[in-house]
């Protein structure tokens, strides 16, 4: 099941035959069945998959948001195994290791773009330095002059940009995209894209589920996701 | 910062708010207006249950020391025939010690008629003052202790009456001539000579009018006129005029001027009025205080044998007022001294044809327990010794068939006595408990419900915070904060809206009984600023502002048109009416541990009503937090 090949000094992120079952009443839906993924530190990987494939479910387990079902897959980041946390680690997984992107962006309403940035910072205890660190992203994403702008005031893609800012607030080594450009029209997702494709250039790694096979395509690797397998990986050179 | 410095902050959040959640929870509380809805539900639920509390409580606290005013602790009831050598009783139980005081009562029934053609039917109580006091602080329930308004003048042109040949005569020709030159109008030209040359012409009686008009119409001018010598003998005349605390010494004593008084209950005579301060104005200006005048007072006398003889008037002059607050009594209660009591209702002292005394007979002995003592015990003590006083006393009298032995003595506490008062209260007690705790569980559920209502739409939120890292606990925290400040935000305005209503709630009821007009017309510019600003908005083709306006305006103009009404035709709203309530005020005091409890109340559930779906929410899956509609 292992398709990917496994690199020689240990990628940065790896899970392993992940299986996940959801209980609906008393019918149990399998949703992955043992699907493998490797990142390379620095990787952009696209998973691409219809809806319904699992491809949130397996960016949702990479972040350490859900488990996979218990003795049934590892998912190691840095020589850890996520899974085996405890909900302490895990919560500090969270916070610094990775960022969350939504399809939906995610921001509290009640914040500012500055404060909404700022946030996992606050959560782990204000570090020094981590306001000026935000709104230095907030500036590299054109929403300088928005910082203390409610997030109903802005439009899509601004929103999501504060999302983008928020998710590499604490610095994090991988960023897990879920459809970052499906709920924006072609223009501003392209945008997105571009500012996605920056950051990777600084050395982020990415983990992006998208159903646009043309969006996949800036991505160093896609892997695609069916019945709940990865079960093609397509290096692209670009 | 590295993963183990990440922990130790992590860990120092059980000890501090982190910077998010104080953030957060300042965020909820000042960008939407729900959580000041929250705050007015949690202060308006408080309030509620203070005052609902407080009044009922109050009320019934009242209507059962009522059962005990000026009545005693103990209470003897002999027969028809009275109770004869009552002072050797009296003697007998104040030598226990557990009794404080005891004094007799002769009670009877009768018709009162008072100036300004008033009569009413009254319950006569003949009293000794001094141990009277003793047993039930009956000096407290005295009124008057000072003149009020205009009866002052009419008291110093009874007093020139009393004295008024005597006065005439030790008038000068300059004070003649003074009073001549009073009566003079202004418009009409007379020189001091030519009224001069009337005096001789005046006789005394006219003078004595003279006197007595300037007297009552512009008493200064008649005190500049006179000397010290006369005005001193004027008020020597009637001593209140001298020293106020004649008024209440002679209350006291029952005794106006050398003859036995009345002292009536406050509201006897509906010459006084209750003002919204609690304190009583006395029609015209003092015209009709009761004090000035003297009674009428009608009796039937019923002989020992059962019979009914013609009815008894007396005349006695009025005294002072008393004031127990038990409406009951304060309407329908007047005391005599009990001699005179006593001589109306045949039950004096009386030699017999045959030699001896028949003695003279109470017929009740009220009596006070010592401090500490309950009425049930003192009860037990009274009992033998009003079985040895028959045994001792019994062949003394002439007839022992007058003599009520002790199964024709009721001897009872006062709660027995008043019984028939106090058994609906207590079981109306017990029925205020059950609906007080069906408000305060409706309450309580409300404010769980907003609190809940409100976490509940943030569940998204939370998967977001979880998202990034925030723990459970601390997600958990942001929300017992938000409960928090609601709850003792809400509870505080709650406490002092519940104090203040309470504490004007007679204020409230009398602007209820009265309504003024500025409340009508400032509920009616209210509904057509509310109308106006449906109007306005109405145009930009909004639905909701024609729906809240309709809906606010309505109330309000129905309210301002009824104030405005009543105001105009001086109708009122009285829903405590003071002779179905038997008090005159509504109950004012707040009653302080239950309101206490109920703000602590109000801040719990609000806590609670955060903590649950916040626990709830924390427990979620993340993500099914995060897709959470």
């Amino acid at each position: 099941m292992n398709d990917t090949g496994t690199p020689s000094d240990g990628p940065l992120l790896f899970a392993e035959s992940l299986h996940k079952t959801y209980r609906l009443g008393e019918v149990e839906v399998p949703v992955l069945k043992g699907a493998s993924l490797q990142v390379e530190a620095g990787e952009w990987v696209a998973i691409l998959g219809s809806s319904g494939s699992g491809k949130s479910t397996l960016l949702h387990l990479l972040g350490g948001l859900d488990r996979p079902d218990p003795g049934a897959g590892r998912i190691v980041f840095d020589g850890q195994d996520i899974a085996g946390h405890t909900r302490r680690e895990r919560n500090i997984y969270r916070n610094r290791s990775i960022g969350f992107v939504f399809q939906f962006y995610h921001l509290l309403p009640e914040l500012t773009v500055s404060e909404n940035a700022l946030l996992p910072t606050m959560v782990a205890s204000a570090v020094p330095g981590a306001r000026e660190r935000a709104h230095e992203l907030l500036e590299r994403f054109g929403l300088g002059h928005r910082l203390e702008h409610r997030p109903r005031e802005l439009s899509g893609g601004e929103r999501q940009r504060v999302a983008i800012a928020r998710a590499l607030a604490n610095g994090p080594e991988i960023l897990l995209a879920d459809e970052p450009t499906g709920n924006l029209d072609e223009r501003t997702g392209g945008g997105i894209l571009e500012l996605l494709a920056k950051e990777h250039a600084n050395g982020l790694g990415i983990v992006m589920v998208t159903h646009d096979p043309s969006i996949a395509e800036l991505a160093d690797r896609v892997v695609e996701l069916h019945h709940g397998q990865v079960v093609q990986a397509d290096p692209i050179d670009h | 910062m590295n993963r183990e410095e990440c922990r130790s902050s992590v860990s120092s959040s059980t000890v501090t708010f982190p910077m998010y959640q104080s953030l957060l929870t300042n965020r909820y509380l000042t960008s939407r207006v729900i959580p000041l809805l929250a705050i007015a539900a949690v202060a308006l639920c408080v309030a509620l249950v203070i005052v609902v509390v407080s009044v009922m409580s109050g009320f019934l606290e009242q209507f059962r020391a009522a059962g005990r005013t000026l009545i005693g602790d103990v209470i003897v009831s002999g027969s028809m025939h009275g109770i004869p050598y009552y002072e050797d009783l009296i003697e007998r139980i104040e030598k226990d010690p557990l009794a404080e005081a005891a004094t007799p009562v002769v009670e009877t029934w009768g018709v009162l008629r008072m100036p300004y053609d008033e009569t009413t039917a009254v319950q006569i109580w003949g009293i000794e003052p001094d141990s009277f006091d003793r047993v039930t602080d009956f000096a407290d329930t005295l009124y008057w202790d000072t003149i009020p308004g205009d009866a002052k003048r009419f008291l110093v042109a009874e007093a020139i009456d009393r004295i008024g040949p005597e006065l005439a005569d030790s008038l000068n020709l300059e004070q003649r001539v003074d009073l001549l030159e009073d009566r003079v109008p202004d418009n009409v030209e007379r020189s001091r000579e030519s009224l001069a040359r009337q005096v001789p012409t005046i006789p005394q009686e006219d003078w004595i009018t003279l006197l007595q008009l300037l007297g009552q119409y512009d008493t200064e001018r008649l005190q500049t006129i006179l000397d010290d010598a006369q005005w001193t003998r004027i008020l020597e005349a009637d001593d209140w005029l001298a020293d106020d605390a004649n008024i209440t010494r002679d209350g006291l004593a029952m005794n106006r001027l050398g003859r036995p008084a009345i002292i009536a209950g406050m509201h006897v005579s509906k010459g006084n009025m209750r003002t919204t301060g609690g304190t009583y104005e006395v029609q015209g200006n003092g015209r009709w205080w009761l004090p000035r005048f003297e009674g009428t007072l009608t009796t039937i006398r019923v002989d020992r044998e059962g019979g009914i003889n013609d009815p008894e008037n007396i005349i006695l002059p009025f005294a002072n007022e008393f004031l127990s607050n038990v409406r009951m009594v304060d309407k329908q209660r007047v005391l005599i001294p009990l001699e005179t009591a006593q001589e109306q209702t045949g039950l004096f002292a009386a030699p017999l044809i045959d030699g001896g005394v028949d003695p003279a007979r109470a017929t009740q002995l009220l009596i006070r327990a010592a401090d500490g003592v309950t009425p049930e015990q003192l009860l037990e003590r009274v009992v033998p010794i009003y079985e040895q006083f028959h045994a001792d006393r019994r062949d003394d009298i002439v007839d022992p068939e007058t003599f009520p032995p002790p199964a024709f003595v009721s001897i009872v506490t006062w709660e027995e006595m008043q019984a028939d008062f106090i058994g609906p209260v207590e079981k109306e007690r017990m029925l205020m408990w059950i609906l007080f705790s069906i408000v305060y569980i409706v309450c309580a559920a409300l404010v769980l419900a907003i609190m809940w209502s409100i976490v509940q739409e943030k569940t998204r939120d939370i998967g977001i915070l979880r998202s990034i890292g925030a723990t459970r606990r601390g997600i958990v925290g942001i929300y017992l904060l938000y409960g928090l400040v609601i709850g003792i935000i809400g509870g505080i305005i709650g406490f002092f809206l519940g104090w203040l209503i309470t504490y004007y709630i007679d204020d409230i009821h009398d602007m209820l009984g009265a309504p003024p007009m500025w409340l009508g017309i400032i509920f009616l510019i209210g509904a057509a600023s509310t109308i106006g600003w449906a109007v306005i908005r109405m145009r930009s083709g909004a639905l909701l502002p024609t729906v809240l306006g309709t809906f606010i305006s309505i109330p309000l103009i129905l309210l301002g048109v009824v104030i405005v009404w009543a105001a105009a035709t001086g109708q009122g709203f009285v829903m405590w009416d003071a002779d179905t309530y038997y008090f005159p005020d509504v109950p004012n005091s707040v009653d302080l541990p239950v309101a206490v409890i109920t703000m602590c109340g109000g801040i719990v559930f609000s806590v609670l009503g955060a903590f649950i779906p916040a626990a709830k929410a924390a427990d979620m899956d993340p993500i099914k937090a995060l897709r959470y509609e």
